[in-house]
């Protein structure tokens, strides 16, 4: 056997001096995945510089105009365009833009008239506090109740409860955030006054507007997980570990489990990335102090560096969150590295 | 197809439910301006902010108008919107998508990558952002969700395009010189219509809630025009006073955005098979499970030659279309180190048996016997669910593929069978070392640490082998070993499974549909055909001196290198065997409609197994003549 | 006189260190109205060469003739020219039917096709095309997954005849099958042959199965034909040691016979085949067994063509059906 085995091998060692970028890919697979992961974060990025900058030069009309509207003068006017920078070559605008970006410095807030950043610095981490708040609470129930009803109803088992499960599921994911907030907010806050309404005072500030955000999501999510799940269940390697006489319970942590993970992580990625976004309706029925109502604010009053910033950040940080998960993923699974 | 959803949506209570639902919502939006513009429009300043009454079923707001009453109005505005942006964003990321699809490989990566990364902002942020660069209002709300909405519905239909035009039938069907202007409508677009209608209807739902959202936040629908969103942020700010206001165009959005999920989950089910339960079960029943507990006891001392003994074993299924029995009542009796060869076409049952007698049958089959025992221990094929005694049974699929776990090394996976039963961690390395070596994986220690997709595919089928050899069987059931695997792989895995057999002295139950495998390797076989066993006894008296005619059909079949090409071209069984759900069964023998020397009885009488001239025969016109009554 | 003729045909996946050269240095000539059998490994290039000859893999080759027509490189012409005339039958039958349509109506498709017209042979009717196959006609009605694999097999025969081929590249389309249902479909490929002039190209991994159909016989190995001749005589009097191999390999009907294993070793990375001759780590007539044969290290016994009935190995000449492959006889 040992024979065979060097004999095989040895035309790969004359080979091997072939040396080329897809032989280092070969043989570096961690780097050249980071590298290209890192590499497409900067690309992205650069790109979020541009769109966001061109947003407000793309915009139909003179943007100046449209911040003060149709009565201002000629002059107020102008002065918006300067301040804007709006009466500078174009590249020189882009240049600057970006430099100052990269630097956290968005200028001033036409409305609040302080600067962007620290207006930022003070909501951001208030909208990242919400979005894990949420997704800590969607991937702990969704993957539970995903997990639970795929056990339950494999192999066909309780066909009425899994028709139950998906038609309620359907209907809860159904329910839009705002909705529930409000519906929340006169229950829980108004009437059995178990919580406040608005505003941040710490943890029990924090809970309404996190189950609004989350139970939405509930429903696709779990729906996602069982599917998952099932199909883990019904591979053929479980019937083999099954042969193999083991118990359920190994059988489940060490087969079902590890399989199914990929999906997992990829699914709390997706749901913290969207989450980071998609707080901004629940953040203006609670009065939540984060960057969605900030945000929503700006777009009323047309406070443009307000918008780009935080458009930019949010993008931002979606993206980074994208390229975690993919490290992520490649630890979880080896295998894929290799392939990719 | 249309009668499929149609059919489907008024099966089931929920998509009956959802169809009414809805149908309601779009007679209000067409009559709701109608009816009820006026009192909508009415304001009254001795009616402000009235509570629930009579007159104002969701009260009045702080112009004194009745909510109701907008509520109503704001039916059609609120369901435009929404389907306008839902056909904006399918027309978009519809067409941006298949146009994607059919770019140059270099370019397409480029635009996905692009795609992906717009995939990954939530819309209302997209949605924000177009609205901030065109300005609120009811147009620039459609368009601005349509293009936030764009990007995952054309990654869907180019994901969907690229998998549709990489399927073999299309490149098939262009080797065929079928055209491009039939096999863009009947090849590309028809496989997958289905599944971008129900996404667009699942986008009408999301474009509800979007634009309610817009609106709620102010920089949607403009006054003096109001949808629900609209209603619903003017009711919040009445939440304290007047709770109803804003409820109302609440319920409203939820009422119709569930009437659009059972809808579309309906008719997803109807799309999806797999959706609807339908799946086919693999697992152990709990029944089954709690007879394991109950452990088997040596009661027969006489039979201790027998390794397997199983008496009359009968699978059958309960399905909505009737009773399966994909096998009807077969024995098994396999000697100590016997090599035993079940052999028949595919669907006969043979998997079935195998998976039967190793408790591995699925969930919702009927196993049943008169008799089984398994090393000297009684009880149900189940009952090898116990570890002690079922580890001495060890199984080995059809396919070395699927059956070996992607993301557990091979070491774990070969040595946690005897972990768990209380071996070390050492000692039971040495033993995978051990086997791997018997069955010929060169390197053994270090393939412990490889995954199964390193593996060459006759490599994994001798690891499968390796690792049932790990808890000392005394029997393996090998179901169509090879049959996945080239005949010189097939060569490789035979010859491991002979040298096993004769080494440990474990039986072999060898199932496949080649006699010429069964030939090279088995003692004595047994011939399966529709369920049941028609022909047994010593390979060399059923290879050369077949009995039952389907057994001649079978080797009549074989091609071997014996075979000349001058000499007569092998037979193969003609017509189609019965199947096992007892549609096309004859009264009599199940082979009637296939033989060629059947006579009278044969269509009355099913044949049992009876003595032939050498070995025993399901056959009326075979068996031994003193044997028929 | 030969359907169809290719010289020289080189087919590469990916590039780089990963670049696998599925096909290197083929030259094959079916001859008009028999069957040329290409045989091998799995993994050896024999579907790449049949998907290369009718443009689903791109290949480059120095001259194809297709029906009296040469080309030096693949071009609009030649491509239009083998779709006329070159048909291809895949192994798994299930994939090869767009699941929306009727049997009948993939087969109309075929006949409606705007290059079917100038092709010669009279044009049949779907009806009479399922017949041919011996499929009962009905079966135009029914959907790809109402039918067996036996059933479907020969419903994708006869959707390649509509097409009127001379020339059908078979590419293992009995492996999925039973050997019953295998027997059926061998014979109809005859009659067929007989009936409509075809010249086939018929793919297998088992030389019994491709001896049983073909009057000529091409053996190939990692990319590479290692012996090519009339196929009773590859068979008979075997001169490259994978042939006999392959010939070892399979199994025969006889009771109590050695179980003979003429391989052990797995087929190497197709990404970097072995120095000198590509069979030597497995070869057992070769360095492993006989180290003073250095040559089949360090000379590569090069490529050949159908045409010579030759064997690329050094010690062909050697070579007899007497040197035993190392058989395991294990008492049954
Ligand atoms: N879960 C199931 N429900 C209903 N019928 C089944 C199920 N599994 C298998 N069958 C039926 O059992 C019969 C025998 O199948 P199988 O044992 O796989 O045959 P073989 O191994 O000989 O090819 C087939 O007709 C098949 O349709
Ligand atoms: S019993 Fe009759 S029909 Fe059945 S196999 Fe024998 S002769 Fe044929
Ligand atoms: S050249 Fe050498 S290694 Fe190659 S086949 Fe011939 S004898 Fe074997
Ligand atoms: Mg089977």
């Amino acid at each position: 056997m040992a024979e065979e085995a060097a004999v095989v091998s040895r035309p790969t060692q004359q080979l091997s001096s072939r040396a080329g970028w897809s032989d280092i890919k070969a043989r570096h697979p961690w780097l050249v995945f980071l590298l290209s992961r890192v590499a497409r974060l900067v690309v992205v990025c650069a790109l979020l510089l541009v769109g966001t900058f061109l947003m407000v030069r793309l915009m139909p009309g003179d943007p100046a105009r449209r911040i003060l509207g149709l009565q201002a003068t000629p002059e107020a006017v102008e002065l918006t365009r300067h301040r804007l920078g709006l009466d500078r070559p174009q590249f020189e605008q882009l240049w600057s833009y970006c430099w100052n970006a990269l630097h956290l410095d968005f200028g001033e807030s036409f409305s609040q008239g302080v600067p962007v950043r620290e207006l930022i610095a003070e909501r951001f981490p208030k909208t990242v506090e919400l979005a894990a708040a949420a997704t800590m609470v969607l991937l702990i129930v969704g993957f539970g109740v995903g997990t639970l009803m795929a056990v339950l109803t494999r192999d066909g088992r309780r066909p009425r409860l899994d028709a139950t499960y998906g038609t309620s599921m359907g209907a809860l994911s159904a329910v839009p955030d705002f909705v529930l907030a409000a519906l929340f907010a006169v229950v829980f806050g108004l009437y059995l006054k178990w919580f406040p309404v608005a505003g941040d005072n710490g943890l029990s500030s924090l809970t309404l507007p996190t189950l609004a955000v989350a139970i939405p999501g509930i429903g696709f999510l779990s729906r996602v997980v069982r599917a998952e799940a099932l199909d883990v269940l019904s591979q053929n390697y479980v019937r083999t570990a099954r042969a193999k006489r083991l118990t359920g319970r190994r059988i489940y942590i060490r087969h079902v489990m590890p399989n199914a993970a990929y999906g997992g992580v990829t699914l709390a990625g997706v749901s913290f990335a969207s989450l980071v976004g998609g707080t901004v309706v629940v953040e203006q029925v609670f009065n939540w102090p984060g960057m969605g109502s900030a945000l929503t604010s700006a777009v009323v009053n047309r406070d443009y560096p307000v918008v780009q910033a935080g458009v930019l950040l949010l993008g931002a940080t979606v993206v980074i969150v994208n390229t975690l998960v993919d490290v992520l993923l490649a630890i979880v699974d080896p295998g894929a590295l290799r392939e990719n | 197809m249309r009668n499929k959803y149609l059919h489907a949506l008024f099966r089931t209570p929920s998509g009956a439910v959802g169809s009414l639902t809805l149908l309601l919502i779009i007679a209000l939006a067409v009559v709701g301006p109608l009816l009820w513009h006026d009192a909508a429009q009415a304001e009254n300043v001795t009616n402000l902010n009235l509570g629930v009454s009579r007159d104002h079923l969701f009260g009045t707001d702080g112009l004194g108008r009745d909510v109701f009453a907008r509520t109503m109005v704001a039916t059609r505005l609120s369901l435009l919107l929404a389907v306008g942006a839902a056909v904006v964003g399918a027309i978009l990321g519809y067409v941006v998508g298949i146009v994607i699809a059919v770019l140059p490989a270099q370019l397409r990566r480029v635009c996905l990558a692009a795609v992906d990364v717009s995939l990954s902002f939530p819309v209302i942020l997209l949605a924000i952002v177009f609205v901030a660069m065109f300005g609120g209002g009811t147009t620039s709300t459609i368009v601005a969700i349509g293009i936030a909405f764009a990007p995952p519905l054309a990654r869907l239909s180019s994901n969907l395009a690229l998998a549709e035009s990489r399927k073999e039938y299309f490149r098939i069907a262009r080797t065929l010189g079928v055209p491009t202007r039939t096999l863009l409508p009947r090849y590309l677009l028809a496989n997958i219509a289905e599944p971008l209608l129900l996404t667009f209807f699942y986008a009408i739902g999301s474009a509800l809630v979007a634009v309610s959202a817009l609106s709620f936040l102010g920089i949607g629908v403009q006054p003096p025009s109001y949808d629900w969103g609209v209603l619903l942020v003017n009711g919040f700010t009445l939440l304290y006073v007047q709770p109803a206001a804003a409820l109302g165009p609440a319920a409203m959005i939820v009422v119709t955005g569930i009437g659009l999920a059972l809808v579309g989950e309906a008719s997803a089910r109807a799309a999806n098979p797999r959706l609807a339960g339908a799946r086919r079960r693999t697992a152990g029943d709990d029944a089954q499970n709690a007879q394991a507990a109950a452990e088997p006891t040596p009661d027969d001392p006489t039979s201790d030659d027998l390794v397997l003994d199983v008496r009359d074993l009968r699978v059958a299924f309960d399905t909505p279309a009737g009773e399966v029995v994909p096998v009807r009542g077969i024995d098994l009796r396999i000697r100590k180190g016997e090599v035993l060869g079940l052999v028949g076409e595919s669907g006969s049952g043979k998997s079935m048996t195998a998976l039967a007698i190793a408790g591995l049958a699925p969930a919702n089959a009927r196993v049943t016997t008169e008799r089984c025992r398994f090393l000297g221990h009684a009880g149900t094929p189940a009952g090898l669910r116990s570890r002690r005694i079922g580890q001495r049974l060890a199984m080995v699929f059809q396919d070395p593929a699927t059956s070996l776990n992607p993301a557990m090394r091979l070491g774990t996976q070969m040595t946690e069978a005897v972990r768990a039963g209380g071996v070390g961690r050492r000692e039971a390395v040495e033993r995978a070392v051990e086997r791997l070596t018997d069955v010929r994986i060169p390197a053994p220690a270090s393939r412990l640490r490889d995954f199964a997709n390193q593996l060459s595919g006759g490599q994994r089928q001798r690891v499968m082998i390796a690792m049932g050899l790990m808890t000392e069987p005394a029997l393996i059931v090998a179901d169509e070993p090879t049959t996945a695997l080239d005949v010189t792989v097939q060569a490789q895995v035979l010859s491991v499974l002979r040298d096993v057999n004769v080494r440990s002295g474990a039986s072999v139950l060898l199932i496949s549909h080649d006699m010429s495998v069964i030939a090279q390797m088995c003692s004595k076989v047994a011939v399966m055909y529709a369920g049941a066993i028609v022909e047994y006894g010593d390979t060399a008296d059923v290879v050369h001196r077949p009995q039952h005619p389907y057994t001649r059909a079978l080797l009549a079949s074989v091609i071997t290198l014996d075979h000349s090409a001058e000499s007569e071209a092998p037979a193969e069984p003609g017509g189609v065997a019965p199947s096992a759900d007892g549609r096309n069964r004859p009264g009599g023998c199940s082979y009637l409609a296939r033989c060629p020397i059947a006579s009278e009885r044969c269509a009355d009488e099913i044949p049992p197994l009876m003595q032939g001239a050498a070995g025993e025969v399901a056959c009326w016109n075979m068996a031994d003549k003193e044997q028929l009554v | 006189m030969t359907a169809l003729e290719v010289t020289d045909l080189r087919v590469q996946y990916g590039r780089g260190a990963r670049a696998v050269r599925a096909v290197d240095g083929v030259s094959l000539a079916v001859p008009s109205g028999g069957t040329l059998g290409l045989v091998g490994e799995s993994g050896s290039g024999k579907s790449t060469v049949a998907r290369a000859l009718v443009g689903l893999a791109h290949g480059s080759f120095q001259r194809l003739v297709v029906a009296d027509a040469e080309f030096s490189s693949w071009s609009r012409p030649a491509e239009a020219r083998v779709r006329r005339h070159v048909q291809f039958i895949t192994q798994d039958p299930s994939s090869a039917f767009n699941p929306r349509s009727t049997i009948g109506a993939s087969i109309a498709e075929v006949l409606a096709s705007p290059v079917r017209e100038s092709a010669s042979g009279t044009a049949r009717t779907p009806a009479e095309l399922l017949e041919l196959v011996a499929l009962d006609t009905g079966v135009a009605r029914r959907y790809p997954h109402e039918l067996s694999g036996g059933q479907l097999q020969r419903a994708s025969i006869a959707r390649a005849l509509a097409a009127r081929p001379s020339v059908l590249i078979a590419d293992e389309i009995t492996s999925a099958l039973d050997v019953g249902v295998q027997a059926g479909i061998l014979r109809l490929l005859g009659d067929l042959q007989k009936e409509l002039a075809l010249s086939i190209v018929f793919i297998s991994h088992n030389l019994a199965v491709t001896r049983h159909i073909s009057d000529q016989v091409a053996v190939m190995y990692l990319g590479r034909i290692v012996e090519a001749g009339d196929s009773e005589e590859v068979l008979v009097q075997s001169r490259h040691p994978y042939t006999r191999a392959l010939v070892d390999s399979v199994p025969r009907l006889k009771v109590g016979a050695p179980l003979r294993l003429p391989i052990q070793s797995e087929p190497p990375d197709p990404r970097r085949p072995p120095a000198g001759c590509r069979f030597h780590p497995r070869c057992p007539v070769g360095p492993q067994t006989n180290p003073e044969r250095t040559d089949c290290i360090e000379h590569d016994p090069g490529t050949i063509a159908t045409s010579a009935s030759d064997a690329a190995c050094h010690y062909a000449s050697q070579a007899t059906r007497t040197i035993a492959a190392q058989d395991t006889t294990v008492p049954g």
